[in-house]
């Protein structure tokens, strides 16, 4: 049994989230609406969700505003909206979920399946990415934002900064941190190269992703030296771009 | 030393390529009617050696060596002998030319292309074969053999009646008596060639085109080298200097380009004569004309060796000996003794100059080492007076008189008094020649004058018209300037309109629509889904359209208005109400209005004011006119902007995607202010209500058009 929060100001929105959720997802589950962010903390009081779809844009209080006055969290928290891109950054960051409106079904039902198959799991407690996400949305700073690494033996959380490079493998990705620990997470390097975008770091390879402030060297080879001694080839296609981004911050 | 000495025998080389196209040509081998197959590898061979051939003249040895050889092996096993012949031929000169020069494979493939040529039986082939040979023994120096061979082909050539192939006999027989110093035969083979070259010129008259003449009127250039060196010899340059401006005379403009040794010849005659200068002159424009092939190589040689000289004996010794230098480098590269005793001789002399006896006599030993080797009489010559001449500044005079002595035994074998004899008698038939030829010749000055003439008007012509031409073209250019400076400013203001409109529709407002209308469908409500989907489509396509102008009709502004207003209020259940009027005396039809500019003003008092608010929610848009100011104001009874700006700082995550719809308007009413279309203002204040508290807010837009502006719809339109 799964109980299922619709938190959205907008009655259309929560309903149509609501008849996609009872027609579309298998299994037992329970659905409760509330369509006024004021009275969420109420709902969530009395119905004890294990998942809330919470509308981000909602006038009075947003979705990030509910959470942050909520204080703790034990339920899973997929966010929707229209259109934010500064939100929906924010989430990625996060490794949390969302969904765009008008509301894709297969998007939906990978959301929320994977929810549920995670619940049963020792990584379960989502509560440290909401937390993460609270503390990254409080911090004025973007350096300072702090990346969320969902690993094997479970959640990693580092600034931008720690990391010096990723390399790509099929669906997932092995970080390489300045303390010399690895981390293997299963993303694609495609999906960490759109997070960490406005982080200087750079694609220079199919399977390489770099942090650009760990850069010692560009040599005539076509080799990127990193200051931890490591040298990375760069490929034929992206040697332009990385002449352009050395000789755009000289 | 006089530069024409050697060029003989490279002229040939290139005469006798080309001879052996031109011959080949006329007796391509017979197909047997008997075997297809037979023809079919003929025609093969054939179109091999002519691509093979193409790129041998034009120096391209390593791409002509190629087709070459899978030739050779096509004609051995059809046992070709006569095309056998031809690709051997080009194996020959490939390896002539290659660099190092492989002489014993050139030696190896003229044995095998003489065999061939006795083998096919065809004599002008054997006739080819032996050009080739006597070639071969030239660039050897054994001029022995090159008149065995020579006399052969002499014989084959008169038997054929193919006089243009005796005539260039001939002078091959004199050119290597000459070579041998025996002067005497020499002249007596140029006298015969003369004798052909005139009654052939007489039997081909007028004709200039064909191939035959343009190969006599080469080898007549070749007979006035030969007797331009006489005269030269004979140390009577004015003559000589005749000759080569006669031969000048008949080089079309085109043809200088390939005649550098005419004016090496032409300066040596000037530096003999005292004329520094115009020597000098010559031999620049010898070297400026000298082309970067293979061919032209040697004359680059001696023009660069006598400049160089030159240059030392007028004292500026650092030019000159780079410029000799550099010609005893090319010397060594062009596989020629003789330009390398030559070169080596003119920069002992410029040691010497500098009173470096020792380097300079090393230098003109190791020459005279080399000319014994070659068996040059007139290079050793030389060596030898360059040695006695330093002996006699060194002031060694035991050695300067063994010197003096053995250059005037070689001097002498190569001047004598029964030559002179014989010059003269060609000197008086060459006159006789002339003179024939002087009415023709009158008749082309005549023409030449002419020529001159219009070329005179032409070039003044040319001058005035020229004048004309570059003031357009100034005054073109600078039209074309201007005018690309407006549209790049009209380019730049369009940009910042289509930025400041697409920033207007929130994309926010697009989904959200779509989600309401997914809604409408998910809970079956067609009539409405269909109603709403009517009604965004048409505000889209109005959005569109007006997003392309600056200005449209302000009925079109208020039905946006309208249904952007509609479409919102229906997405929120009816949560406020709303109301446009529009009094009858505004003319909203003809009025035109800047387009898409009230949108954001109503999105912001519906979202910040109204749906913040408790209780009765009301939008008004009333618009007024008066004079030529247009009034729309845009009323809400919503929070206030205080309290809204408040709300919006206290979001988490809201502090990056505030609206840029107001501020984007703001700055294109500026825009439109700057053109001269119309000026706005915006005034936004509180509403108050009767206790003196925020009761919402009242916006204010006032467009004042201009008395002259004439503003159609699509005035700004890109």
């Amino acid at each position: 049994m799964t109980r299922i929060l619709i938190i959205d100001d907008e009655a259309a929105a929560s309903n149509v989230l609501r008849l996609l959720i009872e027609k579309h997802i298998a299994g037992e589950k329970e659905i409760s609406v509330c369509n006024h962010p004021a009275g969420a903390f109420e709902a969530i009081a009395g119905f004890r969700p294990d998942l809330i779809m919470l509308d981000i844009e909602m006038p009075h209080l947003n979705g990030f505003d509910l959470l942050n006055q909520l204080g703790s969290w034990d339920f899973d928290v997929i966010f929707t909206t229209a259109y934010d891109r500064y939100a929906i950054k924010a989430i990625r960051f996060s490794a949390l979920d969302y969904l765009l409106k008008p509301i894709d079904i297969a998007d939906l039902q990978n959301a929320v399946y994977r929810h549920i198959a995670l619940r049963g799991s020792k990584t379960a407690p989502k509560e440290v990415l909401v937390s993460n996400l609270m503390s990254n949305l409080h911090q004025k700073d973007p350096s300072a934002f702090r990346i969320a690494l969902s690993t094997m033996e479970g959640y990693y959380f580092f600034p931008p900064r720690d990391i010096i490079r990723c390399e790509g493998n099929d669906n997932y990705t092995r970080f390489y941190l300045v303390s010399g620990k690895e981390l293997l997470v299963s993303r694609t390097l495609k999906d960490f190269e759109e997070i960490l975008a406005d982080h200087d770091f750079v694609r220079v390879h199919k399977s390489h992703l770099l942090n650009m402030s760990y850069v010692t060297r560009f040599d005539k080879e076509g080799l990127i030296w990193l200051s931890n001694g490591v040298s990375i080839p760069v490929s034929r296609r992206k040697r332009t771009q990385i002449v352009q981004y050395f000789e755009g911050t000289a | 030393m006089k530069g024409s000495f050697c060029t003989g025998a490279w002229v040939k080389t290139v005469a006798c390529l080309t001879t052996g196209l031109w011959l080949l040509y006329a007796c391509k081998p017979k197909p047997s009617p008997d075997a297809n197959t037979e023809t079919a590898a003929a025609q093969q061979m054939d179109s091999l050696y002519k691509l093979s051939n193409s790129n041998m003249v034009a120096g391209r040895f390593e791409t002509g060596i190629v087709p070459c050889r899978q030739g050779i092996a096509l004609a051995e096993a059809h046992h070709n002998d006569t095309m056998l012949v031809k690709l051997y031929s080009n194996l020959e000169l490939y390896y002539h030319y290659r660099k190092p020069p492989d002489r014993d494979s050139v030696a190896y493939y003229l044995q095998l292309l003489l065999k061939h040529a006795y083998r096919s039986g065809d004599k002008r082939i054997l006739m080819f074969a032996l050009g080739k040979k006597s070639g071969w023994f030239t660039t050897q120096s054994r001029y022995d053999s090159v008149i065995a061979t020579s006399r052969q082909r002499l014989l084959l050539a008169k038997e054929l009646g193919d006089e243009v192939i005796t005539l260039e006999t001939q002078m091959e027989i004199g050119y290597a008596y000459e070579q041998k110093g025996d002067d005497d035969t020499a002249l007596q083979c140029y006298n015969s060639a003369l004798d052909i070259y005139t009654s052939l010129k007489e039997q081909y008259g007028r004709d200039t085109v064909s191939k035959a003449v343009k190969k006599l009127s080469f080898l007549y250039a070749q007979l006035l080298d030969n007797f331009s060196d006489y005269f030269f010899r004979q140390k009577d340059y004015v003559k000589s200097l005749d000759y080569l401006k006669e031969r000048e005379a008949s080089l079309s403009p085109q043809r200088r380009a390939h005649n550098p040794g005419l004016f090496i010849s032409m300066g040596d005659c000037f530096e003999m004569l005292g004329q520094p200068d115009s020597a000098m002159k010559y031999y620049r424009t010898a070297l400026q004309h000298v082309e970067e092939s293979w061919y032209f190589r040697r004359f680059y040689v001696i023009a660069g060796r006598k400049y160089g000289a030159l240059l030392v004996k007028r004292g500026r010794v650092k030019e000159g000996e780079s410029y000799l230098a550099q010609s005893l480098r090319s010397a060594r590269e062009s596989n020629e003794p003789q330009l390398v005793v030559d070169g080596r001789v003119a920069l002992a002399e410029s040691f010497a100059r500098q009173r470096q006896w020792r380097i300079a006599q090393d230098t003109l030993f190791a020459a005279a080492e080399l000319a014994k080797k070659i068996n040059s009489k007139a290079a050793l010559a030389s060596v030898y007076r360059s040695l006695y001449e330093i002996y006699t500044q060194e002031k060694d005079y035991e050695r300067a008189l063994q010197y003096s002595n053995l250059f005037h035994a070689y001097a002498d074998s190569i001047t004598s008094a029964q030559q002179r004899q014989t010059v003269a008698e060609m000197d008086a038939k060459y006159q006789a020649f002339k003179k024939s030829q002087q009415i023709a010749l009158l008749q082309k000055d005549n023409r030449i004058q002419q020529l001159q003439l219009t070329a005179a008007r032409r070039l003044k012509l040319f001058y005035i018209s020229g004048g004309i031409v570059s003031l357009v073209l100034l005054g073109a250019f600078y039209y074309y300037r201007q005018q690309q400076q407006r549209r790049r400013l009209q380019r730049m203001k369009a940009e910042l309109e289509t930025k400041a409109l697409r920033a207007q529709m929130n994309p926010h407002f697009i989904f959200n629509s779509l989600n309401a209308i997914q809604e409408l469908v998910m809970t079956e409500n067609y009539t409405a889904s269909c109603e709403y989907l009517s009604r965004f489509s048409k505000l889209m396509r109005m959005v569109l359209e007006a997003s392309e102008k600056n200005f449209h009709p302000l009925r079109a502004e208020i039905e946006i208005t309208r249904l952007y207003i509609e479409l919102e209020s229906l997405r929120f259940r009816h949560l406020f109400r709303y109301s446009i009027r529009l009094p009858e005396a505004i003319d909203a039809d003809s009025i035109s209005f800047p387009s898409l500019l009230l949108q954001p003003f109503v999105e912001n008092a519906i979202w910040h004011g109204l749906l913040q608010k408790e209780g009765v929610k009301e939008l008004e848009v009333t618009f007024s006119e008066k004079e030529n100011r247009l009034t729309c104001a845009i009323s809400d009874n919503g929070i206030g902007r205080e309290k809204a700006q408040l709300i919006k700082m206290r979001k988490l995550g809201a502090h990056q995607s505030g609206s840029k719809g107001i501020p984007a308007t703001r700055e294109r009413l500026e825009i439109l202010k700057a053109a001269g279309e119309c000026s706005g203002d915006i005034s936004i204040s509180d509403r108050l209500d009767d206790d003196g508290h925020v009761a919402g807010t009242l916006v204010e837009i006032t467009i004042v058009f201009n008395e002259n502006s004439n503003h159609d719809q699509d005035t700004y339109h890109r």
